[in-house]
């Protein structure tokens, strides 16, 4: 059972949040919202945004609800993926012990996300809302609330091992 | 696990065959599925680009010592037996014609394999299905969407007993208990039970693999990299698709 | 639930009154504490936005004078500023939104002396008039925990610190000092509005603590109000009542991840 990365996607495509470990053993390694714009996350976005097209259309239409992804295995890592009605997509990459990660990824928009972020009045809750509409795809501002970070660090520093 | 689609990729990312076994039309035509085919088979080498740094690390480390299931040419997929044939067509011999089976034996092959598929797309779990994809030797993709779904939950037992339905609708009981040995003696890394799915997919889709080499390649009025139109090809995976449900 | 029928003229016991104060709870419509606590902190923003167009208006009414004086010497140049003006008022369909609200929020903090003042001002009486019908409510509701039998400040108080914190903001306060002479300390060590606000920086920077403490400084305006408005309906005119808030540490063994600073609301009464 071990995380590799997580992310944060805002609905303008940005990478609003990332935080990747890498030592497994060490759940201080690694870095915090370093990738922000790095191809790491452009890609790994555009995997998720390709595969979410597919799979919306190769679902039942008739049945009404969205046919969302919930996780992408390759050889060698899983991708979790949660989107909520916002717009807001958390991904988790993780090794293959655990079939869902939806539960942790749920707690972390409801009890950490919202908490920290959304009932924060301080801080802008849309990151891009300075920049003119056609620029918001290239957001350069990201989470870095102290209690956010240290809230997600110590819920998944059990589960990073 | 009821096959819903099955998808052949040619190595250039060009749809060659396709069929829908579900029969409920999802207003999809045959345009969308070519984007579909090319879509996954972008996606399958963006995937292998983002392999974590940590995984990286650990397979360096590990490239020293032998014990290990990325050493050379991939993870090892333990054979699982029967998968998509049926228990009487094997002792019913006056049917030979509607037989499945090559001249390797009557299960195809009856040996652990290697997967060539090593940092790209294996499984796909959505909230209405699950798509497996076995790359070939030759960079040919075998998309098989199933209408298995991931149980809803991080409890380990709740994930053992889907593992049991997998089973039940997968493949015979018999077999259970061959899978756990081929677990044994393969290494940790498969040890745990969401992978069993995607083996057998594998397994499954290295025999459509099978059907494919027999009844494509020998076709001598098949070009290569074309669509599949053989009805020989069509009767067969049909068969075997039928025989998974 | 088997409530023994109340017969007129009969008086109730103690638990008779808390069955029936407890039916009436029940039967009141609810709000959402959420959607309540997010429109209650929404009112400190809006009440900057409030001034700042107050003032534009102030400006705009001056400028028009000004205007009609100038009108006769350079119409061409109105002209086109007004047709650009048009133009803009077209291309949105809805009134242009306020600015986001922590936009607002930190130019409380910055704006000049007399902005800050009516934006004081205007969530003072917000919270005085939540204040004042709130008691009508909570004393009208015939709690049985609530009992004036003389106005007696102290339980003026512990009332405030009981039953109005509780219905606002969900929790009672943590501490009430007093010295019997008229003066009195709230402490609030988790102080809900403000719980989870934070701004981004280096947390060993001390400027840091001191920006966010002046950013939830508007925040504890209504709770101000919203004392002297209990206090007031239940007879302590505003003018003899002063009322005064500041930030405090907290006690050991609170948790981290809130705001880092505690409440006290300090309240004097003068004796008339």
């Amino acid at each position: 059972m071990t995380i590799y990365s997580f992310w944060i996607f805002d609905k303008h495509c940005n990478c609003i949040f990332n935080r990747e470990w890498t030592l497994s053993s060490d759940s201080s390694s690694g870095t915090t919202n370093s990738k922000q714009n790095s191809e790491t996350a452009k890609l790994l976005y555009g995997l998720i945004y390709s595969l979410r097209n597919i799979t919306q259309k190769l679902s039942n239409t008739e049945s009404g609800n969205k046919n969302d992804i919930r996780t992408i295995s390759t050889g060698k890592y899983r991708v979790h993926t949660y989107c909520t009605a916002t717009g807001l997509w958390f991904v988790l990459l993780t090794d293959f012990f655990q079939q869902s990660y939806l539960q942790v990824l749920q707690h972390i928009y409801s009890h950490i996300y919202v908490k920290y972020v959304s009932h924060n009045l301080l801080l802008p809750y849309d990151l891009t809302e300075n920049q003119p509409i056609l620029m918001r795809g290239q957001g350069t501002r990201k989470i870095t609330n102290r209690h956010f970070i240290a809230a997600l660090e110590s819920f998944l520093s059990p589960i990073v091992e | 696990m009821a096959i819903q689609t099955l998808l052949i990729i040619n190595k250039s990312g060009g749809l060659i065959y396709h069929r829908n076994y579900a029969g409920e039309k999802n207003g999809l035509n045959s345009n969308d599925y070519l984007i579909l085919a090319s879509t996954l088979h972008s996606v399958f080498a963006i995937a292998s680009q983002l392999t974590p740094q940590a995984v990286q690390l650990n397979a360096k480390r590990s490239s020293n010592s032998t014990d290990n299931n990325f050493s050379k040419g991939g993870e090892k997929i333990p054979y699982i037996p029967y998968v998509g044939m049926n228990a009487n067509d094997s002792n019913n011999t006056t049917n030979k014609l509607n037989k499945l089976g090559s001249f390797m034996g009557d299960d195809y092959f009856k040996e652990s394999f290697v997967s060539w598929n090593k940092g790209g797309l294996r499984q796909l779990s959505t909230d209405h299905f699950t798509m497996f994809i076995y790359q070939t030797m030759t960079g040919m993709k075998f998309v098989a969407i199933s209408s298995s779904v991931l149980r809803n939950t991080a409890d380990p037992s709740h994930s053992g007993k889907s593992n049991t339905t997998a089973n039940a609708n997968g493949i015979q009981n018999s077999t259970t208990i061959s899978y756990s040995t081929a677990q044994n003696s393969s290494s940790d890394y498969n040890s745990n039970s969401s992978n069993l799915q995607v083996q057998i997919a594998d397994n499954f889709l290295r025999k459509i693999y099978c059907i494919y080499s027999d009844y494509v390649m020998k076709d001598p009025f098949y070009s290569l990299e074309m669509p599949i139109k053989s009805e020989l090809f069509d009767k067969k995976v049909k068969q075997m698709v039928s025989n998974l449900e | 639930m088997s409530t023994p029928p109340i017969q007129t003229g009969q008086v109730l016991t103690s638990q008779q009154k808390a069955q029936q104060f407890k039916l009436f709870e029940d039967s009141l419509p609810k709000v959402n504490q959420l959607a309540f606590q997010l429109l209650l902190n929404e009112v400190v923003p809006l009440s900057m936005a409030v001034e700042e167009k107050v003032f534009d208006d102030k400006i705009q009414v001056n400028e028009s004078e000004d205007q009609t004086n100038q009108k006769a010497e350079d119409v061409d140049n109105s002209d086109a500023s007004n047709i650009t003006k048009d133009i803009e008022d077209k291309l949105h369909i809805t009134p242009e939104l306020d600015l986001p609200s922590h936009v607002l929020i930190h130019q409380i903090s910055t704006t000049n002396a007399e902005k800050r003042e009516g934006v004081i001002k205007r969530l003072q009486s917000i919270g005085f008039n939540i204040g004042s019908k709130l008691t009508e409510l909570l004393v009208f509701k015939n709690n049985p925990n609530i009992r004036f039998k003389d106005a007696e400040v102290l339980l003026i108080m512990k009332f405030i610190c009981r039953d109005v914190w509780k219905q606002i903001y969900g929790k009672q306060i943590d501490n009430l000092k007093t010295n019997h002479r008229g003066t009195f300390y709230l402490f609030d060590y988790d102080y809900r509005p403000i719980r989870n606000f934070v701004v981004d920086g280096d947390i060993s920077d001390p400027s840091l603590l001191e920006k966010e403490t002046s950013l939830a400084q508007p925040f504890l305006e209504i709770p101000i109000g919203i004392i002297t408005g209990v206090l007031s309906s239940l007879g302590f005119k505003s003018e003899v009542v002063a009322c005064k808030a500041s930030f405090v540490d907290k006690p050991d063994g609170t948790s981290k991840l809130n705001f880092p600073k505690g409440v006290s609301f300090h309240i004097q009464i003068v004796n008339q």
